[in-house]
């Protein structure tokens, strides 16, 4: 399935809450960081979504060569 | 009528889920005993509250072995006792407030606690809690009551026994 | 093909007037939104903290009421229509709850925008609860009352429509869409009774002097009787909207018929009998009385239990007619370049975190540490701030075209709208629960106090301050580029089919459900016995305490009055 450029950003949007709250579940157990680990989160989750978009348009570039 | 298996599973879960809520705010009150605001605390008259026995001369007051009644009269834009001199209760007692108003509706909120109540011109809300640690916790008003609401603010000291004095306190 | 403004120009106009108050109003409670995150997070301050509570009156009123109920007028008159395929009855008294209304509204806000010019000697900074025995001019309650008997005269537009087409159609199930607006409005005459008599018998003869005083309890207790249900005032339409148009933007059709109108009986029967959940810290009100609202309140849960299903399942059915694949896969497959399918199906994510800030809020006993503080904002702009403004926004992409016959100005700029929303409101509603839980109360002009600091479990309070100031200007600017997209949309040239409207029939349809979902008299007599029951004891005792005009004198809410109380605290 294809990752368009709409989804992709629906995704960048989702990527906000998960990195924010993902400090506050590392606070659950214990471990105290510091607000610049949200942007480290949320850097992390904007490369996955980079590397899915790039690969996904690359492998539906090489599906309509083949045809 | 039609309807989906799944969504009879959710209904069921749903059903569960709510029925579960009330069972344990149930178990709260009746079980371990979590105290709300009712209907205890009875009314005054709002126009005299100074010829009131408590409220008349708002404060601390004694009323058994570590056990204290306060009483708060909440104003424009202050509390009293607690904004112009901090209310002071000893640690490891059982403190019974009660708070009305005397102008507007107010918030009476003991902060980042759940010792928090309406006061209301002409009810008097009582709650009590116990104090088990001795610092200082601020008091906000926490229901707009007009232009100067963000400055209506006070403070509750628990002090260590040795250091209570109920006159100080009572105001 | 043509839209709907080919086929009811007249409705079509009527729909736009409604529609275009609330926008007007969006934009104007935006600016003060915007206004409210800079200075009470003290990033940027344009005036003094006297005024700060002018804004909020403003912000509350345009939007919470204004906004949200001019776009539900709008609204319900188009999907009356549409589904009764037929004109409404007498459009002259269309036209004339349009004018009432929309009195009302100019007379409501000029009282309260009144309040930045002293000199006028107009004021109503009571904020949108207005709860005596602070006193407004008696130019705001009149408003007010004018505000609400526009919107009964609309019902009662609405339910001559339904007569009309009754008389033609004996045996027919009432269609979908009318039925949602029927009972809706049904539910609304109900719980409007209490802010009727509140305004009505109370506060506007107290305002203009008529009577002396007020009983605080029982007028604030009369506005909680309307004060919950009108939150679902403000989401049914929103509902009609997931359950109607939503499916259909995901590619599939709604789930069940019969489902959904026993979401909206739910609605009818349980939204009045709960108000007392927003008085669990009251003092004056048994507890025994306060545990009934609760236990109202949690089974209203079930309905948007159940609406979270269907609206989950109709997506999923519609992404794989759409081709869509796998277990999760499937929402790949979803039109996300669409604003309007976008905007809603981030709306009902928001509001699924809404609903849980809300099972706290419902909760009795945990509701004493966050009640009045900002967790409660915080909770309220997940559910009216986005489930119900950006399910409107997100709707009127879809619905503006049809009645302009005009095409969306720029799909791309509304996806980017819609996309801001949600990353403004997640910083801004995610800081505002935080923050309440560190006892920073709501509805307060100054980020902190004298005598004591907020601590907070993690992070600290200005980082929370900060999330808040960045979150509100996001989604101010996000309401700006909805209004250039409306208003750019305006000007487009007219065409022949500027957008799809057709709305396929439910996959499990209204004929195999049971007859009597659509007996509307018996639901409303059960709504009626609900109600006497949650409410007769506790007023009855409220009165009792202070009789029914009370002993409290009022406070009229001026700066003036403001100076003597601060030389008062100063002495």
């Amino acid at each position: 399935m294809r990752l368009t450029p709409a989804g992709a950003l629906v995704l960048v949007a989702f990527s906000v809450p998960v990195a924010i709250e993902l400090r506050t579940l590392f606070g659950i157990f214990g471990v105290a960081l510091p607000l610049a680990s949200v942007v480290v989160f949320e850097a992390v989750l904007l490369a996955a979504i980079a590397v899915a978009y790039v690969a996904s348009s690359d492998s539906d570039a090489d599906a309509a060569a083949k045809h | 009528m039609e309807i989906h298996a799944y969504e009879k599973l959710w209904l069921g879960a749903a059903l569960l889920l709510i029925v579960g809520f009330i069972g344990t705010v149930a178990f709260g009150a009746v079980g371990a005993g979590v105290d709300m605001i009712d209907d205890d605390g009875g009314t005054v008259d709002p126009g005299a509250l100074d010829q009131h026995p408590k409220f008349g001369d708002p404060g601390v007051y004694q009323s058994g072995p570590n056990e204290y009644d306060v009483y708060v009269v909440a104003q424009q834009f202050q509390f009293q006792p607690g904004t112009a001199e901090a209310i002071e209760v000893p640690v490891d007692s059982t403190v019974t407030f009660h708070v009305t108003s005397a102008d507007v509706i107010h918030g009476f909120e003991v902060v980042g606690t759940n010792a928090n109540t309406m006061a209301i011109p002409g009810q008097v809300s009582t709650f009590t809690v116990e104090t088990d640690e001795v610092r200082d916790h601020g008091i906000v008003c926490n229901e707009y009551c007009g232009s100067a609401h963000h400055a209506m603010e006070g403070t509750v000291k628990v002090v260590p026994d040795d250091e209570f004095n109920a006159t100080d306190g009572g105001a | 093909m043509a839209t709907f403004v080919d086929r009811y120009p007249e409705e079509a106009s009527v729909v736009k007037a409604c529609l275009t108050v609330a926008f007007v109003s969006l934009g104007i409670g935006a600016f003060f939104g915007l206004v409210q995150a800079l200075h009470r997070t003290g990033v940027v301050r344009l005036f003094s903290s006297v005024d700060y509570y002018t804004v909020l009156t403003a912000h509350g009123v345009l939007l919470a009421l204004v906004f949200t109920i001019f776009f539900l007028l709008g609204l319900f008159t188009w999907a009356i229509t549409r589904s009764l395929e037929r004109p409404l009855p007498n459009i002259r008294l269309t036209w004339a709850w349009v004018g009432l209304a929309q009195a009302g509204t100019v007379a409501t806000a000029a009282a309260i925008l009144a309040g930045f010019v002293p000199d006028i000697g107009v004021s109503a900074d009571v904020l949108f609860t207005f709860y005596a025995p602070m006193k407004a001019h008696p130019l705001f309650y009149a408003g007010l009352a004018m505000f609400i008997v526009g919107t009964w005269l609309a019902g009662a537009d609405w339910f001559l429509a339904y007569r009309e087409w009754r008389k033609d159609n004996p045996d027919e199930r009432i269609p979908l869409q009318t039925f949602m607006v029927l009972t809706t409005m049904l539910m609304w005459y109900l719980a409007t009774i209490g802010v009727a008599v509140e305004v009505v018998v109370f506060l506007l003869p107290w305002s203009f002097g008529i009577v002396e005083t007020v009983n605080p309890l029982l007028t604030r207790t009369l506005f909680w009787f309307f004060g919950h249900p009108v939150v679902y005032f403000w989401l049914m339409p929103a509902y009609l909207m997931w359950y109607t148009i939503l499916p259909k933007l995901a590619g599939g059709r709604l789930f069940s018929d019969p489902l959904a109108r026993v979401v909206f009986v739910l609605f009818l029967l349980l939204s009045t009998p709960v108000g007392i959940h927003h008085q669990y810290l009251d003092p004056g009100i048994a507890e025994g009385f306060k545990f009934i609202a609760m236990t109202n309140t949690m089974f209203l849960l079930l309905p948007s239990l159940l609406t979270a299903f269907t609206v989950v399942a109709s997506m999923e059915h519609g992404a794989r007619q759409r081709g869509g694949e796998g277990r999760l896969r499937w929402l790949g497959a979803l039109p996300w370049r669409d604003p309007a399918f976008t905007g809603m199906a981030l709306a009902g994510l928001m509001f699924a975190a809404g609903g849980f800030s809300g099972m706290i809020n419902a909760g009795m006993n945990i509701n004493y540490l966050i009640h009045n503080t900002l967790w409660v904002p915080g909770h309220f702009h997940l559910t009216v701030g986005t489930a119900v403004a950006l399910t409107m926004m997100a709707g009127s992409y879809w619905l503006v075209p049809q009645l302009t016959g005009r095409k969306l100005y720029s799909r791309p700029i509304g996806l980017a709208q819609v996309v801001l929303w949600f990353v403004g409101m997640v910083f801004m509603s995610n800081a505002m629960h935080r923050a309440g839980l560190a006892g920073v109360p709501r509805r307060t002009a100054e980020p902190q106090y004298n005598s004591f600091d907020f601590t907070t479990t993690m992070g600290s309070i200005e980082e929370l301050q900060l999330q808040i100031a960045v979150g509100g200007t996001l989604l101010f600017v996000s309401v700006v580029l909805f209004s250039f997209n409306m208003l750019a949309s305006a000007i487009e040239d007219p065409v022949e089919t500027p957008v799809d409207d057709r709305l396929p029939a439910p996959l499990s349809g209204a004929d195999g459900s049971p007859r009597v979902l659509d007996n509307l008299r018996l639901w409303t007599a059960i709504a009626v016995v609900l109600v006497v029951l949650a409410y007769t004891l506790p007023l009855a005792s409220i009165v009792q305490d202070a009789g029914l005009f009370g002993n409290v004198p009022g406070v009229p809410m001026l700066i003036g009055n403001f100076v003597e109380s601060l030389a008062g605290v100063i002495a």
